[in-house]
Formats: structure tokens, C-alpha cells, sequence
């Protein structure tokens, strides 16, 4: 699918409810029993919970205080470079998808390109002003901070790339 | 109509025209004359219950004890025996925390999957502490009378404690516990029983004096009343086994420096200045009940949730996972929505629902699907309210649980 674009592309909407049915970067059993997925190498840590273990990433479980939102993101970082990331779990579509295209999206850069995005999606959530042009598709998800009962979800994956990304 | 009279007793709905409130099991809405009697406490008395050193003064003290009265009452139980809490949930951990004494290795405590979080925890702490067992009793939906049997199937030798919901917060199925705890007692008499009887208590009395039950808890919110008072009741038999858990002030008859005696009664297990607005409020809400024909407006609601399964059941794509049992909740679930997107889109429609496992957080083995929408009501809710509901549930469509923020 293409990224949103505000004039002739797909709305934000579409955009959302094309990863909610269709992740692109979530694991889950079915992952694991996909031969065309066998270039990891992983394992079920809590089924009941959707958290794996992955060969060569560094994991994360975060879980929403108020709802049942419990996502668990891997990244694989190699040189100061995130190489691949995926996420695990359920959630409503708000944290879900959020989580599914940061994944996409801080793929290939380096902790500090990484960091900026996630500081201005931060900025966004929060109503503050931020570079929308670095955000891509996460652009979606503006509004979230107009709606302060959905915020946290918008921010249940992302914290956990957040905790991993700012590990030394 | 007898029933949009109890409604102009809520200024609520005065305030909040547009709202459709269905989320009563999380807490109640509270009638004005609760709302006055907390305000008259602060404005015109607002003295210590503690201080009975002149009648004006007492006047606090009165009302404690007359509320005290009120509640025995609607328990059918010795106001002795009715000491007040916070809440349900401290209740039960100080239940717990007491009867700890009793507790042996490998004992057991036997509970059902379908108990609120305040009714799981509080056991986990024994186990721990104990190195004893929890044991659960499977809960079914559609018969109350299987539940029952789940539970006494459950007793041997090691069992020590039972403690349930006579309502549940989730499923919405009810447990006549009375009954059940004389079927536990012809067993082993020494079982100790505990009811959980927050839910039931919002619409329905208990039978305590034609009853064997140890110990029950609930909370004021759930009944009309305001938030932060709640209760235990605790029968003959364990009033003087067990000790105060939170000691301090007004509990206390003599304090020597070596020692210290206890007050009789329930002010032993009231240690410092209890919430006297709320109970002021639970006084209120109690009485409020008197004026209400319970078993009828019961018998309303249990029609009106039968309504409301048979519509939603109507729609393509919802699954009612309690479908007609009498119960004032309904719990829900639209193929393909996450329950929170769900709740959420009701919430933007003005109609207030709860998504999850509201703190039922075992009960998504019973069925089946790990979280739902719970729709609650209470006395107060009307026919209309659950028709806006289901309109807005036929006019949803996929894609809509969106609206207003993508």
C-alpha cells in the first residue's frame, strides 16, 4: 500500500484499517509456522501474552495501566542501526497500528534518526508541533491527541521501541 | 410511570441530557438525597462520630448509628455485626489478612473463574504467605445451579475457605448465597464462607439471620451510595476469633504501655476517623431503597436486558456471550473490533460502556474471547437509553470506531 498523502492518496483511515487487518510487521504463531518466515529464529516465552524470544533482537513487553493493550516490540540493532524491527501481542487498532508502521518506519536508520522520529511523534500525541514530513504514515494518528482517553494507547508500542532504543 | 420518577431523582441526568449512562456495575449514579446528606454532613454537623461529649456533636454519632441500622437491614443481619470499611476490595483484604491465622500449608481456598480482581488478590497474598492452594470453580453462564455444583465438587478435606460473588461483575450470572453456603456448612461445617456481594447488593437483599455465611463485603457506590464507604459483615462466630487488622483510634478501650484492650462491637474493627459523609451518603442511598419496590424494578431490568440480547442479537457481525439470563449486564463483542475500539465509538455516540475484562480477569476462559463490551444498568436506566443503544449499534459499520480522530 502506498504511504498517505494528504492530497490524492489513500486518507488516513484507509491507511489505518489496511494495517489493522494486514500487519506488516507483527509475529505470531502463524509467523512461526510460515516457512517463508524461517530466517528467524524464535521461540514462545508466554503464549497467553503473545511474548517470543527472537534470536539476535532486543525485546520489550509494555501493557496499558486502564485497558488490556499488551504489546511486546523486538528490534534488532546492529552498529548503532536498526536493522529489522517487529512487535507482538494485541491491542486496539490506535495501538496496534501505531506500533506496526514505527516498526516500518525506524527500519535502516540509526538511534538517533530513530530518536528524533519518536520525539516527534511524541510532540504530535501531545499537540505540540512537530515535523510532520518525518513521520510518514504516522501522520494517521494527529488527532489521537484531541481524544486524551485514547493517548495512551497511541503510546503503548512506542514507549517500548523508546525503552530499547534509549538503553545504552 | 413509576419508573421516570426514579429518574427526576437524579440531577445526573439533568446535567448530562445527552449521555446514556451504562456502566453502572463500575459504580452507580447517586440519587440527590445522597448528594444532600453528604453536603448537610460538611455544612451544618461535621463533627467526629468519636466525640459524644455533648447532643450536638452526637448528631454525627447518631447517624452513624442508624445507618449501621439501615444496612443490618437490608442484610437481614444484627447491626453488630456490620462493621464499616472503605470498600469492598479493603474489606476482603482484611478478611484475608485475618483469617490468615487459619490458614495452613496445602490448605485450600477454593474461588470461582469468575471472581473480580479485589476477590483473586487478596487469596494470592495467603498462598504466598501460607504455601496454600487456590482452587477454581468453573463458572457457567446459563446455569447458576452447575456454578453451585462446580463449587461443592470442588470440597475436600484440605478445603478451608469459599469465597464468591453472589453477582458477578463480568458474566452477570447470580449465586443464591445463602442457600449454597447451608450446602457448603452440611459438608464440613468449619468451611469458611466469604461472599463477595458487591454487584448483587445494588439490586437485591440479603438473608444473613436464615443464613451460615461468615463473612460478606460490599460497597456503598454500587448501591446508590457514595464512593469510599463500603462494609463487612462478620457473624458470631469470627467477631471475637479475629483481630483488628489497622488499629489506632476509637478502637480501642485502654492503652497501658505494655498492652492495650479492645472496644466491643464493630468499632474494634473501625480503627481512626471512618468516612462520615460517605456514611452520612450510604444512609441516604439506604433509605432510598425503602422507597423502592426492589423486586419489581429487578424484574424491569432483567425484561430489559432480555431486550436489548434479543436486538443487538439481531445485528450481523455481535455476539452476546450472556444471552438472556437474568442479570442487569450484558457483555458483548463485534467480530473483527477490538472492544476498546468499540467502547470508544460508543463513548464519541454519548453512550457510556465499558470494554475489557473489567477486572474479571480470569473470566475469559468461560467465554471463550478475551475481552468484550459490557453494557450495566441499574434502576435508573431506562428503556430508552438501551434503544439509543441499540441504534447506534445497527448504524455501526466497520470502519466507524475511527470517527472523530483518523
Amino acid at each position: 500500500m502506498d504511504s498517505f498523502n494528504k492530497k490524492n492518496g489513500p486518507s488516513m483511515r484507509e491507511v489505518v484499517s489496511y494495517y489493522l487487518d494486514k500487519p506488516m510487521n507483527k509475529i505470531d504463531l502463524s509467523f512461526l509456522n510460515d516457512k517463508s518466515n524461517t530466517k528467524l529464529t524464535f521461540s514462545v516465552k508466554d503464549d497467553a501474552n503473545g511474548i517470543y524470544e527472537i534470536e539476535g533482537y532486543e525485546s520489550f513487553n509494555n501493557k496499558s495501566s486502564s485497558c488490556i493493550d499488551n504489546i511486546t516490540v523486538y528490534l534488532k540493532i546492529d552498529n548503532n542501526i536498526v536493522i529489522d524491527a517487529k512487535f507482538s501481542g494485541f491491542g486496539c487498532a490506535v495501538s496496534t497500528v501505531s506500533t506496526d508502521l514505527l516498526c516500518r518506519i525506524i527500519v535502516n536508520k540509526t538511534k538517533e534518526e530513530v530518536k528524533l522520529i519518536l520525539d516527534n511523534y511524541f510532540k504530535m500525541i501531545s499537540s505540540e508541533e512537530y515535523d510532520e514530513s518525518i513521520l510518514d504514515d504516522l501522520n494517521a494518528f494527529q488527532s489521537v491527541a484531541e481524544h486524551a482517553h485514547r493517548i495512551k494507547c497511541a503510546l503503548v508500542g512506542v514507549n517500548a521501541i523508546s525503552k530499547i532504543i534509549e538503553k545504552k | 410511570m413509576i419508573h421516570n420518577r426514579i429518574r427526576d431523582d437524579f440531577r445526573w441526568f439533568k446535567n448530562n441530557p445527552e449521555i446514556v449512562y451504562l456502566d453502572s456495575a463500575a459504580t452507580s449514579l447517586k440519587p440527590y438525597s445522597v448528594v444532600d446528606a453528604t453536603i448537610k454532613y460538611y455544612e451544618y454537623h461535621c463533627t467526629n462520630p468519636h466525640n459524644s461529649d455533648s447532643t450536638f456533636a452526637y448528631k454525627a454519632h447518631k447517624i452513624v448509628d442508624e445507618t449501621r441500622k439501615l444496612l443490618a437491614d437490608f442484610l437481614n443481619a444484627n447491626h453488630n455485626n456490620v462493621v464499616f470499611t472503605p470498600g469492598a476490595t479493603f474489606s476482603l483484604n482484611m478478611i484475608a489478612s485475618s483469617l490468615s491465622k487459619f490458614i495452613n500449608s496445602d490448605d485450600e481456598i477454593i474461588l470461582t473463574n469468575a471472581e473480580h480482581a479485589s476477590n483473586i488478590l487478596p487469596w494470592f497474598e495467603i498462598r504466598e504467605n501460607k504455601k496454600a492452594n487456590i482452587v477454581y470453580a468453573d463458572t457457567n453462564i446459563f446455569d447458576n445451579s452447575k456454578t453451585e455444583k462446580n463449587i461443592l465438587s470442588k470440597i475436600n478435606d484440605k478445603t478451608k475457605i469459599i469465597s464468591f460473588a453472589n453477582g458477578t461483575n463480568l458474566i452477570g450470572t447470580e449465586i443464591d448465597a445463602e442457600s449454597l453456603s447451608k450446602k457448603i456448612k452440611e459438608i464440613n461445617p468449619n468451611i469458611i464462607v466469604i461472599v463477595d456481594a458487591t454487584q448483587y447488593l445494588g439490586h437485591k437483599m440479603m438473608d444473613l439471620k436464615n443464613s451460615n455465611i461468615d463473612f460478606v463485603v460490599g460497597s456503598a457506590h454500587k448501591m446508590l451510595g457514595p464512593t469510599g464507604i463500603g462494609f463487612m459483615y462478620i457473624n458470631d462466630t469470627f467477631f471475637n476469633k479475629i483481630n483488628p487488622m489497622v488499629v489506632g483510634g476509637g478502637m480501642n478501650h485502654a492503652i497501658r504501655k505494655e498492652y492495650y484492650t479492645l472496644l466491643d462491637g464493630p468499632s474494634k474493627f473501625e480503627a481512626g476517623t471512618i468516612n462520615v459523609a460517605g456514611i452520612y451518603g450510604f444512609n441516604a442511598s439506604l433509605k432510598y431503597y425503602q422507597t423502592l419496590d426492589m423486586e419489581k424494578e429487578c424484574n424491569r431490568i432483567y425484561e430489559l436486558k432480555k431486550y436489548l440480547d434479543d436486538e443487538l442479537s439481531k445485528i450481523k457481525n455481535i455476539t452476546i456471550h450472556n444471552k438472556g439470563i437474568n442479570s442487569f449486564i450484558t457483555i458483548f463483542s463485534y467480530d473483527g473490533i477490538f472492544s476498546q475500539d468499540l467502547a470508544s465509538y460508543l463513548g464519541l455516540q454519548n453512550i457510556i460502556v465499558r470494554s475489557g475484562l473489567s477486572c474479571a480477569k480470569l473470566a475469559d476462559e468461560i467465554i471463550n474471547i478475551p475481552h468484550v463490551v459490557r453494557v450495566s444498568m441499574h434502576f435508573y436506566t431506562s428503556k430508552n437509553d438501551i434503544d439509543k443503544l441499540i441504534d447506534v449499534m445497527k448504524n455501526f459499520k466497520k470502519g466507524d470506531e475511527f470517527n472523530g480522530f483518523i
